[in-house]
């Protein structure tokens, strides 16, 4: 099998986001991280191949330094990489689907392609559809589990509530792996060793035809949403803190 | 936020917040208040492994470590807090013998504050410790009592403390600027409101530079991101029970800790990467930094080769974070000087190990005015302005990897040299000096033979400099030599309130008369030793005090903080424009004579005197004194003719034999002479009648420390300082060796070393007085083994100082 | 007037509360309220009430839209010709999320998901980036306007209107590539800590491992999860798998309800994107209060059980 993982190289959730310009945010210092949801896509990935042979290529689609996050998805025992490099912070999803299908097309289709439910940095939820549809596959996102026989998929998603609903697919397909999935392997010290000598194959978005700037969705502003700076303190008796309490989190938060 | 308080502690780290809490716990109470620009630990405290142990290089580092753990082991008991202390006990190894005998080191220094610790054989290490690999091992110490604690926990223990103690913590409180008021009260302006107080403490941590500077201050303190490892669970661990040891491999330069249920592994790599060299950005706060697995890939494979499972086991989380490294590793802690009520507690890279203990000492020194340990080795003054920005970057380059290196008494590394040096380094050079540096200067310490290899190995024992050193001796003995302290301190004391101001700034009597000498103890204010100085009179309204190269910034701000401010008195730096070539050896006259234009025969220029007279052209300030024990003269001289004058002198020398001569020489020949030097034999735990200068205490007439002594003279001396010869072959006293008398540890040495003109190993030490009487047979341990020491009349050497006063 | 379509979501025949907020986030626009998965009639009212113009009922012409996820989005996609829509706004719920992703990927139009706000007429909508650490204004420079819209994040505000029922019926094949099978019901069974929109978590306060009970309790009426602070973990009242924190997990919930727990800075990197967080602590001046939405002063075993009976 030979299985395609698209990877995003992401700010950690715990980095601080300090934003640059109107709408960009310092990158040259935080730590960058495998997008978390994409890990349990190369995990599946690489216990897939790991149990029947054949080779996991991680795609990425990003700056330059995303190659120290490939390598990370490499010392997970992905075996190769391709970076389609970018000069900007964001592509819009729809430019991101182009590009990965043009990448893949290049290396040669593949059996099957994980991505990560998500990213975390610009939470679209909608690069794998586009990619999928591009390239005439099944998708399916949000999956938590995953079984392959007999040249067909059949997956648990996640449809909220502890409910799943189950699907069933032909391959090759398009697979949005989600938490439960799998726990993604702590990659070990010569894992990572390993991975630095792995080939990662690098091919500007513009070099497959893809004009950076022609995308249909543009920020406008990015802004930082303030951190907390003091509880609100709720005072009175037992009773009155608490039904106080329900009454802001039902009414003012609406969280319950 | 107040407005006024007694002190103000600037940072919310663990540092912060211990002095913060002690100096309310100790009675400043709600008279305390804290500024932290972000969150508490926000800096660099998040981030630190939390190991807790009693080794430190130093002696009183040691101590502030034991402080700290006694602190942490009560805290939860008054706050209510847990601190997630666990004791884990700890073990360092040794791969090689130079290791061992550093341990050696740490063990008999341990033992001279009682300390549990204990050696392990490779196979003892590996039965406590289920996943090393012991092979190469040679050995190791173990501490039993050392554990961890959960860095934040103990920070918000200390916390809530302060705050029951009337602390006012202020969190998102930004200082912004600090000056002076007239009276000298301190305005600390914040972005939430001006706040005066009469203490500032700078415990900011990765921003201390930035405080400084806003008193104008450099302090060299910068960041480094520090990297540990937390590897995902191990089966073994988690269904054990109990705790594994911390484990330092030094000669790996790592350790290793269980954290849960797994391990962290933490390192000090040979390329430690500066961060944010121009200075931290104020907005930083608790973010993990890039790790930068290249760069310590060494340290990981190391560590996997002592601990194999760790290459089996999967990295959970890479921690990176910075954390403030100084040209030493030591922190920067007490008064800054010139500063007065301004105190450092920073610069720390093992900030949690010291945050309890440094924060009673420091809270002790501030509200007592002095500290309760001798707090030298992590004082802010000992770096002079040659400790700069750029200094700092080259020198902690070196510094950092070198964190777990062996500790050697006689290793003056190349790193960030020279800065200082005397006119004449490259005749010293030339003379191919091995060179040392003190306080910045560049200073020979012995000049080998021309063609011999100028390196001195690092060890604690004897090395390839001791038959050198021993010919210098001999010939200064014998012949003549020169000795260079152009890095002598030397301040001009002047106006009419000079000598009355002196007096009670020392023990000893003032020079009554022109031209005269004293060797005068500073004191303290409880009659410890401060400082030493020699007091030369040049008229009645002016005299010249030389003092240590190393104590410069520590002896000035004292007399500093003591000046009147009426202007009676004027007290000028003159150490720079200043040089000082020592003239010793019984031939010293002889060569003198030929150069002077004045009478200098020993009628002329009695031992003890001083004169200004032509050195060749030069009109030099010559004090026939010294501190070898042989005729002698210290030419202070401006410091641009000290070519010429050290031309003359070479050249006239010629005919007698004249050579350099270096410092270990000199430091050999003090202790033949039994004469003091400061930190070793003076400091703070000790008064001037423990020792043999306690004739230079004048009790009829007034001085800062006069009560101390007095109370000390009446109550019964306590101890006495004691030469001691000792029975050993190739490794000498070094100082803080236990003093035994049979089993019983009795005392502790200052300094030891070889005697080379009285051929014996020689220890100087303090014992009770039952102890002191010269034949008394005593032990002294060195390097972990006892050795026989019999204690003898001082000085060893020319008891009657004829040879001075030839 | 510019035409907006809603996607209606529906529970048990009756539109969604969450729905209606999104039919607000298109005041002022004509709004066709599109209908795939009820009857219309029964929806009519509160359509109406809530802005709609015209009620859509959207089918397939063939195949099972329940059985074929790309179905409903062809469907979807010819409907959005069909009425002539510039925007088409939609809940960014687990169906909504899906099916605007199909719909997006079949027109080749950008889509904007979980926004908290839109401005349809300047097509620039507001949303998270960076897990709730900062938001993004979007500007969509397409004919078409496809959002998801956040549930909750804009209230509803009645705004009558005729709400006209018409019918289409999609000309569309289904293209077949993914069909769903059943539907497994969840247990109601412990929720997984990272996944949980609600987490309750004992500290050191709690004092026991057998109180955690207590925590359950409160848990199982808030459909939360149940986590650890490092020092409970430490201490041993919780394994270290509860553990919430730098060397634990890091959760992002809507609602992170933290009971006698100090606040260290390390717990917080592991909790600190959740959008509302609560504390209660006995000590006034534990630091978590410095760094939370809403505090309560108090012993975590009073206060506790009495939200437990309140929920």
């Amino acid at each position: 099998m030979k299985i395609f993982v698209c990877v995003k190289h992401v700010p950690d959730t715990a980095a601080t986001i300090k934003i640059a310009g109107d709408a960009g945010f310092e990158d040259g210092e935080i730590k960058f991280v495998v997008n978390p949801y994409d890990e349990f896509g190369v995990e599946e990935a690489v216990s897939l191949v790991e149990k029947d042979g054949g080779e996991v290529v991680i795609v990425t689609v990003g700056k330059a330094a995303a190659a120290a996050t490939i390598r990370g998805a490499m010392a997970m025992g992905a075996h190769r990489a391709i970076l389609v490099k970018t000069d900007g912070q964001f592509l819009d999803s729809a430019l991101t689907a182009k590009a990965l299908k043009a990448a893949m097309e290049q290396d040669g289709l593949g059996d099957m392609v994980f991505t990560g439910k998500g990213s975390v940095d610009t939470e679209s939820f909608q690069t794998q559809y586009r990619l999928a549809k591009s390239l005439g596959l099944p998708v399916a996102n949000e999956i938590s589990a995953l079984s392959i026989d007999g040249g067909k998929a059949v997956a648990e998603r996640e449809i909220g509530g502890g409910d799943k609903q189950v699907v069933e697919m032909g391959l090759p397909c398009v697979i949005g792996a989600t938490k439960g999935l799998n726990e993604p392997r702590y990659p070990k010290f010569p894992d990572i060793m390993k991975a630095k000598k792995k080939e990662i194959k690098e091919v500007a978005l513009g070099d497959l035809g893809i004009d950076e700037n022609s995308g249909s969705i543009a920020i406008e502003t990015l802004e930082t949403v303030p951190e907390r700076s003091g509880a609100k303190m709720i005072e009175g008796s037992v009773d009155d803190q608490v039904t106080e309490l329900v009454r802001i989190l039902k009414e003012d938060e609406k969280v319950l | 936020m107040k407005t006024n308080a007694r002190a103000v502690v600037i940072g919310g780290g663990a540092i912060g917040v211990s002095v913060a809490y002690h100096l309310a716990k100790y009675g400043w109470n709600d008279d305390v208040v804290l500024l932290e620009k972000h969150e508490l630990t926000s800096g660099s405290t998040w981030m630190a492994a939390g190991n807790v142990s009693f080794f430190h290089s130093n002696f009183y580092g040691t101590q502030v470590n034991m402080k700290s753990i006694e602190i942490f082991k009560e805290l939860e008991k008054e706050t209510g807090q847990n601190v997630g202390w666990h004791t884990t006990g700890s073990i360092r190894t040794a791969d090689n013998p130079g290791r061992m005998d550093e341990l050696g080191y740490a063990y008999s220094m341990n033992r001279c504050l009682g300390l549990d610790v204990s050696w392990l054989t490779p196979e003892e290490i590996g039965k406590m410790h289920p996943f090393i690999q012991t092979e190469g091992l040679l050995g190791g110490l173990y501490w039993p009592d050392d554990g961890d604690v959960d860095p934040n926990s103990v920070t918000q223990a200390m916390a809530k403390g302060a705050r029951n103690h009337g602390v006012e913590i202020n969190l998102h409180t930004l200082v912004q600027d600090i000056e002076q008021k007239e009276n000298g009260e301190w305005l600390i302006k914040t972005d939430k409101g001006d706040i005066t107080c009469e203490h500032v403490i700078n415990a900011a941590g990765l921003w201390a530079p930035e405080v400084a500077r806003m008193v104008g201050l450099e302090i060299p303190s910068i960041a480094i991101a520090h990297t540990h490892i937390l590897y995902e669970k191990i089966q073994a661990i988690d269904e054990a029970d109990g705790y594994l040891p911390l484990m330092r491999d030094p000669d790996k330069s790592i350790y290793l800790r269980q954290e849960m249920d797994s391990l962290i592994l933490g390192m000090y790599e040979a390329n430690g990467q500066q961060w944010k060299r121009r200075g931290v950005p104020w907005d930083y706060a608790q973010e993990e930094i890039n790790p930068d697995l290249d760069n310590i890939s060494d340290c990981i494979e190391a560590g996997m080769e002592r601990f194999p499972i760790l290459g089996e086991t999967g990295f959970k989380h890479v921690t990176a974070g910075p954390i403030t490294y100084t040209p030493n590793g030591d922190p920067l802690v007490g008064p800054a000087a010139p500063l007065k009520n301004f105190y450092h507690a920073c610069g720390y890279s093992f900030g949690i190990t010291q945050a309890g203990g440094i924060g009673h000492y420091l809270a002790g020194w501030i509200m007592n005015g002095e500290p309760e340990i001798d707090l030298w080795p992590m004082d802010s003054r000992r770096y002079g302005s040659y400790a700069n920005w750029a200094y700092n970057t080259e020198k902690i380059a070196d510094t950092y990897p070198r964190l777990y290196a062996h500790i050697y008494p006689n290793e003056f590394r190349d790193a960030a040299r020279p800065n200082r040096t005397s006119p004449i380094y490259e005749y010293q050079k030339q003379a191919n000096a091995v060179f040392g540096d003190y306080y910045g200067w560049e200073c020979p310490n012995y000049f080998p033979p021309e063609g011999e290899d100028g390196y001195e190995d690092p060890s604690w024992r004897r090395t390839n400099a001791f038959t050198h050193v021993a010919a210098e001796c001999r010939h200064a003995m014998e012949k003549v030599g020169i000795i260079d302290l152009t890095r002598f301190a030397k301040t001009m004391i002047s106006g009419p309130g000079a000598k009355a101001w002196l007096d009670n700034m020392t023990c000893q009597k003032v020079p009554e008369t022109d031209g005269r000498i004293a060797l005068s103890p500073m004191l303290d204010h409880n009659g410890n030793f401060k400082s030493d100085m020699t007091i030369t009179r040049i008229n009645s309204d002016t005299f010249f005090c030389v003092t240590a190269s190393v104590g410069k910034k520590h002896d000035q701000h004292w007399m500093l903080e003591n000046l009147p401010k009426d202007g009676s008195v004027t007290m000028e730096d003159i150490t720079y424009e200043n040089g000082c070539l020592v003239l010793v050896g019984p031939d010293a006259r002889k060569v003198l004579e030929k150069i002077s234009y004045d009478d200098v025969s020993n009628d002329a220029f009695k031992f003890g005197t001083s004169r200004e007279i032509y050195v060749g052209r030069t009109k030099c300030r010559v004090n026939r004194m010294n501190y070898v024990g042989e005729l002698g003269y210290e030419i202070f001289h401006p410091v641009q003719h000290q070519i010429a004058l050290y031309h003359a002198l070479m050249d006239a020398g010629a005919e007698f034999d004249i050579k350099l001569i270096g410092m270990h020489a000199m430091d050999s020949m003090r202790l033949e002479k039994g004469y003091l030097a400061w930190k070793s034999e003076m400091n703070v735990h000790h008064t001037p009648l423990e020792t043999n200068v306690a004739w230079t205490v004048k009790m009829d007439k007034d001085f800062i420390g006069k009560a101390g002594v007095e109370k000390q003279k009446n109550a019964g001396v306590p101890r006495k300082l004691v030469c001691m010869v000792v029975e050993a072959k190739d490794a000498d006293a070094w100082g803080y060796n236990p003093i035994f008398a049979g089993e019983e540890r009795i005392g502790m040495t200052s300094s030891g070393g070889y005697g080379h003109r009285v051929e014996k190993s020689i220890a100087l030490g303090y014992v009770p007085p039952e102890f002191a009487a010269p034949g008394t047979a005593l032990e002294v341990e060195i390097l972990g083994r006892k050795r026989s020491a019999q204690v003898v009349a001082m000085p060893l050497y020319d008891p009657k100082n004829e040879r001075m006063k030839s | 007037m510019a035409k907006t379509g809603i996607l209606i979501e529906t529970e048990n025949g009756a539109v969604k509360d969450t729905t209606l907020g999104v039919m607000t986030a298109a005041a002022g626009q004509e709004i066709v309220a599109l209908v795939m998965d009820a009857n219309p009639a029964d929806l009519k009212d509160k359509l109406a009430e809530y802005g709609a113009a015209t009620i859509v009922a959207v089918k397939a012409g063939a195949g099972d839209i329940e059985a074929s996820p790309d179905l409903a989005a062809e469907c979807l996609a010819a409907a959005v010709g069909e009425c002539g829509l510039t925007a088409l706004l939609g809940t960014a719920s687990a169906t909504g999320r899906d099916l605007f992703a199909r719909l997006a990927a079949i027109l080749d139009a950008p889509m904007v998901s979980d926004c908290v706000s839109v401005d349809l007429a300047a097509k620039t909508a507001k949303k998270s980036h960076f897990s709730g650490k900062t938001f993004a204004t979007l500007k969509v420079n397409a004919d078409l306007f496809l959002a998801t819209v956040r549930p909750n994040a804009i209230e509803a505000v009645a705004a009558p209107a005729g709400g006209e029922i018409v019918e289409f019926t999609a000309d569309v094949a289904d293209p077949g590539l993914v069909t769903v099978k059943e539907v497994k019901r969840g247990e109601s069974g412990k929720m997984d800590l990272t996944e949980a929109p609600v987490i309750i978590t004992g500290g050191r306060a709690i004092k026991a491992a057998e109180n955690y009970k207590m925590l359950e309790d409160c848990a199982a009426r808030l459909g939360a999860a149940v986590g650890a602070s490092r020092a409970a973990v430490d201490a041993g009242y919780a394994p270290h798998s509860m553990q919430v924190g730098q060397t634990g997990k890091t959760v992002s919930p809507k609602l992170y309800i933290a009971c006698g727990v100090s606040g260290a800075v390390q717990h917080f990197a592991g909790m600190k994107t959740a959008k509302v967080i609560v504390a209660i602590n006995e000590d006034k001046d534990a630091p978590i209060f410095a760094k939370c939405d809403y505090g309560i002063v108090g012993d975590i075993f009073d206060v506790v059980p009495k939200l437990t009976e309140k929920l």
